[in-house]
């Protein structure tokens, strides 16, 4: 299931709060077990990019976003299964058996 | 410092505007008209003041919001204005929560736009949609927490929406916000039957003089309009001696000339009593003048008062064509009073007319009971005052408000004169009459005149009241009865202006004193002023010569005063 190109991931964040540097930690984590596609994370504080945060209409952080999939996640990610549905959705990531996302 | 809400009548109330600089909260349920009175505040700063603003919108799309927007969608035809920048916060529908959030990516983009564009004012309406997934309390608090404070030191005017009355939402749930913004407005509605009815409530505005109470309000066209009415004592300085003429000779005489020019007569009366026919005569003496007349009815269309008026001689029609006469009727019932007194405001406003007729003025309890009708009545009578229309306000005396006793409601303490027409039944006859109850600074007869309607015109004549009148049997106690009934209704008159003209003594004794006071300080202030300006370079030299003699001579500095 591999794809030529990366699959883009952006987490919108807010400086270093709690809540970003926890989501940061968890996106980390969730893809570093990852089995899937090839992808690429990119990290974007709202306050020192502004205009991205409006063109995404991003307007709560942590925000994760799949621009190619038009999916977004947001939360500090940490229910974790929500987290691993989002990137088995993208191809990213198995979902473990058993588990049923609420 | 305050800024324009561009909320008609709401400035008045709140004595100038939104606290610049400030974060107020409008609270309302569903179709209150939060949004309306949020897209208002942005219009009046793009529009009025070059002011740029932003809307960010949790619930409605920009676009929907934009084409609703008041006073015929944004941006605004043919007008000169500053940018209005809108923002959809609504998250997609497919989004998926994991975890908490915070509101970063709102303040991040906010602050972003005020330094680019310029941005003054700031909407952000109905957050509480943001917050309907979250499910812990204290998270929405501390986001609404970490808003507010952002907001208080972003030197942005800010209205914030939020909506009451959500089913499933704790009661309390903006507490917080109402609690630390600077100022809340809350939008109250409540069913009258079947008619709704607004108000607008200032809970609080920090460091300002607002009107407190509840403020009856219409959302139209144009969005939000407060019914604000000016204090009575505006009203007073209206006094005018001119006079104009009642459309009736007689009547003319018995008034010392008139109607008083800037004032509101009542004429109440029976159904059939002519109220209507002394108002159209009123009407026809305006129309004569070439002065420009207004006639308001209820529940019957204007084009039949016209043309009952042929039936005493009196013919409207050529003025009502040229616009001399503009006549207007509405169906009492299906607006609520303070949405009739809006029409009625819109067409004086429009017409500029000199005199108004208002018929009936009770009709205006059919739809809100008479607390709300004589709530209006003042209203239009405060109107009438404010610009010098001379008025002219019928009521039916079988309506509600005239139940018991006429001289106790309202309109008839508020009317500057009143007229009463009515029947009297003697000798198997059945005639109309008429007596003056009450003119303000008016001598006028208390007698009771026959009123006579005919082809040719309205007339009045002289009733016997003397005591050699012989009167027998029924006529007799009827009489009695009459003359006591006329006794009570002027000695309950005469309480009433009795009351109203202690409390004006006691406010201008008040005026007087607090004036006394000011020119006794003034006389004091001003003594010592001359004083030293005579003295000058004199009180130096003595000065210096005190302090030379105290300092050889009194070893004691603490006894050298006086």
């Amino acid at each position: 299931m591999n794809a030529a190109e990366p699959i883009a991931l952006v987490l919108f964040v807010s400086d270093d709060s709690p809540r970003s540097i926890v989501a940061t930690a968890n996106i980390q984590q969730a893809l570093e077990a990852g089995t899937g596609s090839d992808f690429a994370l990119e990290i974007v504080n709202v306050f020192a990019e502004p205009d991205r945060a409006l063109a995404a209409r991003v307007l709560v952080t942590p925000t994760l976003l799949a621009p190619a999939a038009a999916r977004r996640l947001v939360g500090d990610l940490s229910e974790h299964e929500k987290l691993r549905y989002f990137l088995h959705g993208l191809q990213i990531a198995e979902v473990p058996p058993g588990d049923d996302p609420a | 410092m305050m800024i324009a809400s561009g909320i008609v009548g709401l400035d008045a109330v709140l004595n100038g505007g939104f606290l610049t600089g400030r974060t107020t909260v409008v609270s309302g349920g569903t179709g209150s008209g939060k949004t309306v009175l949020a897209s208002q505040f942005l219009r009046t700063g793009a529009v009025d003041h070059g002011e740029p603003g932003l809307m960010i919108l949790f619930e409605e799309s920009p676009a929907t919001v934009a084409a609703h927007f008041p006073g015929g969608g944004w941006p605004p035809a043919g007008e000169q204005h500053a940018a209005l920048h809108f923002i959809d916060g609504r998250l997609p529908e497919d989004t998926v929560q994991s975890g908490t959030f915070d509101v970063g990516g709102l303040i991040a983009i906010a602050t972003s736009l005020a330094k680019t564009h310029g941005v003054k004012r700031l909407a952000i309406d109905g957050i509480d949609a943001l917050f309907a997934t979250v499910t812990d309390l204290q998270v929405r608090r501390r986001e609404l927490t970490r808003l507010l404070d952002w907001l208080a030191v972003s030197g942005l005017t800010a209205v914030l929406t939020v909506k009451t009355g959500v089913a499933d939402e704790p009661p309390t749930y903006f507490d917080l916000a109402e609690f630390a913004a600077d100022g809340v407005i809350a939008l109250d509605s409540t069913m009258i039957g079947e008619l709704q009815r607004r108000t607008l409530r200032v809970v609080k505005m920090r460091g300002s003089s607002f009107i407190s109470g509840a403020h009856p309000y219409v959302i139209g066209e144009v969005g939000i309009r407060v019914l604000y009415a000016p204090t009575r004592t505006r009203w007073l300085a209206q006094a005018d001696e001119t006079r104009l003429s009642t459309g009736v000779e007689r009547l003319d005489l018995m008034l010392q000339g008139g109607y008083r020019v800037g004032t509101t007569t009542l004429v109440s009366g029976t159904p059939g009593a002519a109220k209507t026919t002394l108002a159209a005569a009123f009407l026809d003496a305006g129309v004569r003048a070439g002065e420009r007349c207004l006639y308001v009815g209820f529940d019957e269309p204007a084009e039949q008062v016209v043309a009952d008026a042929h039936s005493v001689g009196i013919v409207l029609d050529d003025a009502l064509r040229s616009g001399l006469l503009q006549a207007e009727s509405y169906t009492a019932a299906a607006l609520i009073a303070e949405e009739h007194y809006l029409a009625i405001e819109g067409l004086i406003v429009g017409n500029s007319p000199s005199r108004v007729v208002i018929d009936s003025a009770s009709s205006l309890d059919k739809a809100g009971g008479s607390q709300i009708g004589d709530a209006i009545r003042e209203r239009l009578v405060v109107l009438m005052k404010s610009r010098g229309i001379t008025a002219l306000f019928t009521a039916a005396a079988e309506a509600n408000m005239l139940n018991g006793n006429l001289a106790r409601a309202r309109i008839a303490t508020i009317c500057d004169a009143w007229i009463q027409v009515g029947f009297s039944s003697e000798y198997g006859e059945r005639n109309r009459t008429l007596v003056v109850l009450k003119a303000r600074g008016t001598g006028h007869s208390n007698q009771i005149r026959e009123l006579l309607l005919s082809s040719s015109g309205i007339d009045l004549a002289d009733v016997y009241t003397s005591p050699g009148d012989v009167l027998s049997g029924t006529a007799r106690v009827q009489r009695e009865q009459q003359i006591a009934a006329q006794r009570e209704i002027e000695s309950e008159r005469a309480s009433d202006d009795l009351a109203w003209l202690d409390r004006e003594r006691d406010k201008l004794a008040r005026s007087l004193e607090d004036m006394q006071r000011r020119l006794a300080q003034m006389a004091d202030d001003r003594a010592g002023l001359l004083e030293r300006v005579k003295s000058g370079g004199k009180a130096r030299a003595r000065d210096t010569r005190e302090i030379r003699s105290q300092r050889y001579e009194d070893p004691n500095p603490g006894s050298a005063d006086g």
